[in-house]
């Protein structure tokens, strides 16, 4: 049990070559950021996105834009609106997902009647049943909200399905033991078992509800970064056209690194 | 059933009977697939009693236990316990599990304390006598590892903890000292012992090891192969410090041994059916 750290770490030295002591690992990916970026630039200046607005797609008036958009403001408005679009969607799919992945991984029967119906809907895209939310929902963030949690659905309710079935009997056992009940059991198993599993559901949902989002809000509603997209095109704003791709892919990175600093911290080990 | 010494002033020093198991058997499954785990058996365990139960791999002994512990009924004859028959587990006869059963996204300290969260106790104590019964356990430096940060022998000290957390009257163990090594497992008996003879608790442990049964017990039971029965209780009347090399110990040894060489005899006909 001592000596499993310093085998990872002699593993993870390794994989880093000569490189990993002198530049270390944020080095490393400010390196791959500051290349990506450059290869981005110099692609433009090439002419490779068209000669007319090519350098408008480029990321250095792209970066400048993101700093005018920030500081008027504009970009925390349409960022805010997405973001709490985003997270009613998520926040709708798991109070759905999670008790009903909770019932499919505990029940076969119900695991075999829904396993087909569940997996035909997560693979059915989301933006296919933009039609149908318009007419259900009408016009404005309904719909949107709607096509998130449908796609965030799925992850979270499969992924916690998954983390029931690594409960094991023996801690309910445990807990009914000391005289504990179902609500002890809930409280004191399953939910802490099944949390890291869920909050997997949810980083995945994260991705794919971003996936979904930005074209979803090119549809009827006058906020959020995905109509700021569409926005910038009309006035054939390129660079802050760029800076909300930016800004989408920024927001993106960050709320994963938050859910996944969330997910290690409850995560466990048998 | 025979009995092998059993003493009538052994029952009066020990007190009452605490347990009763009054001709209780369980078949598990219907049919033609059915097994009998467990024939009909009978036994009393006395208050402050260390009872020890050994018998060859899958003749019931978990089965019995988790009869007395609550989590199953007997489908005939009854278990009683302090005079009334059992309907369902209850803390004050704590089954401590053989493979710990501990909850692995809980510190140590976390886990000896998930009885007295259950029990409502309030914080501030239930971290005091935690850390108080850790400290007993000579763990006080893992009580924030996790369990898969610990030893075998380490888990199961942890695992004990938390049992004696909500202060049981009756300890139920099974097999618990059976996946550590050895040394690891002399020194959590010696503990146990210590436990035992310090707390006035009852301790009913299942074991295939004999020698922990006489190092251990003041009784020991022989159970036969499946359908288990209760085939001998041995008294062991040793003073401690038990050494496992005496002349006395290894005697009883042999006693035990001899009723388990009685099993294939008995059993020989039925197999060549
Ligand atoms: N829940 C169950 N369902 C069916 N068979 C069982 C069940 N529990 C135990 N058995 C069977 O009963 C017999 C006795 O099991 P057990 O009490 O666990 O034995 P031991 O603890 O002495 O090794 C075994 O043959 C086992 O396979
Ligand atoms: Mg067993």
């Amino acid at each position: 049990m001592s000596a499993a750290p310093v085998a990872a770490r002699g593993i993870a030295g390794q994989q880093w070559g000569s490189w990993g002591p002198r530049l270390g690992d944020a080095g490393l990916r400010l390196l791959g950021v500051v290349a990506f970026l450059s290869l981005w630039q110099a692609a433009t200046r090439a002419g490779l996105l068209g000669e007319a607005f090519g350098a408008d797609f480029g990321p250095v008036r792209g970066l400048r834009a993101l700093g005018r958009m920030t500081a008027s403001g504009v970009l925390v408005e349409q960022s805010s609106a997405s973001l709490g679009r985003l997270g009613l969607g998520l926040g709708i799919a798991v109070l759905i997902g999670a008790p009903l992945g909770v019932l499919v991984g505990y029940s076969r029967p119900l695991d075999a009647a829904t396993s087909v119906v569940f997996q035909f809907l997560r693979m059915t895209s989301p933006l296919a049943l933009v039609p149908v939310a318009l007419v259900a929902f009408g016009v404005g963030s309904r719909p949107v909200v709607f096509l998130v949690a449908f796609a965030a659905l799925w992850p979270v309710l499969l992924s916690t399905a998954h983390g029931v079935g690594r409960v094991s009997p023996i801690w309910k056992r445990v807990v009914r033991g000391f005289g504990g009940g179902d609500r002890a059991v809930v409280r004191r198993v399953i939910l802490p078992a099944t949390v890291p599993d869920l909050l997997q559901g949810v980083r995945l949902a994260l991705g794919v509800g971003w996936v979904v989002i930005v074209p979803a809000e090119m549809l009827g509603v006058d906020s959020g970064l995905g109509y700021q997209i569409l926005d910038a095109r009309d006035r054939f704003a390129y660079d802050e056209l760029v800076a909300t791709i930016l800004a989408i892919g920024l927001l993106g990175y960050l709320t994963d690194l938050a859910l996944r600093w969330l997910k290690e911290r409850y995560s466990w080990n048998v | 059933m025979e009995r092998v010494r059993e003493g009538s002033a052994r029952r009066s020093a020990l007190g009452n009977e605490i347990i009763v198991v009054d001709g209780a058997g369980r078949t598990f499954g219907r049919g033609n697939t059915s097994v009998e785990a467990l024939a009909a058996t009978t036994l009393e365990v006395y208050e402050g009693e260390f009872f020890c139960l050994v018998g060859p791999s899958g003749c019931g002994k978990s089965t019995l236990l988790n009869l007395i512990a609550g989590f199953d009924r007997p489908d005939r004859g009854r278990v009683l316990v302090q005079g009334r028959p059992v309907t369902g587990p209850d803390p004050r006869r704590l089954l401590v599990f053989q493979d710990y059963g501990l909850l692995p996204w809980r510190s140590a300290i976390g886990n000896v304390e998930l009885g007295l969260e259950i029990a409502g106790i309030p914080r501030e104590e239930r971290r005091s006598r935690a850390r108080a019964l850790l400290e007993r356990m000579g763990l006080s430096a893992f009580e924030d590892k996790k369990p898969h940060e610990l030893s075998g022998g380490m888990r199961q000290r942890v695992n004990i903890a938390r049992s004696l957390a909500v202060d049981p009257d009756i300890l139920l163990m099974d097999e618990p000292f059976g996946a550590v090594d050895a040394l690891t497992r002399m020194g959590l008996q010696a503990d146990l012992l210590e436990l035992h003879r310090a707390g006035g608790k009852t301790v009913v442990l299942v074991t295939h090891d004999i020698e922990e049964a006489i190092y251990l017990g003041d009784r020991v039971a022989v159970m036969s192969e499946r359908p288990g029965a209760i085939r001998a209780i041995v008294n062991v009347d040793l003073a401690w410090p038990r050494g496992r090399t005496s002349a006395e110990f290894t005697h009883l040894r042999e006693v035990i041994l001899e009723h388990f060489r009685l099993v294939p005899e008995r059993r020989a006909p039925e197999y060549s059916i």
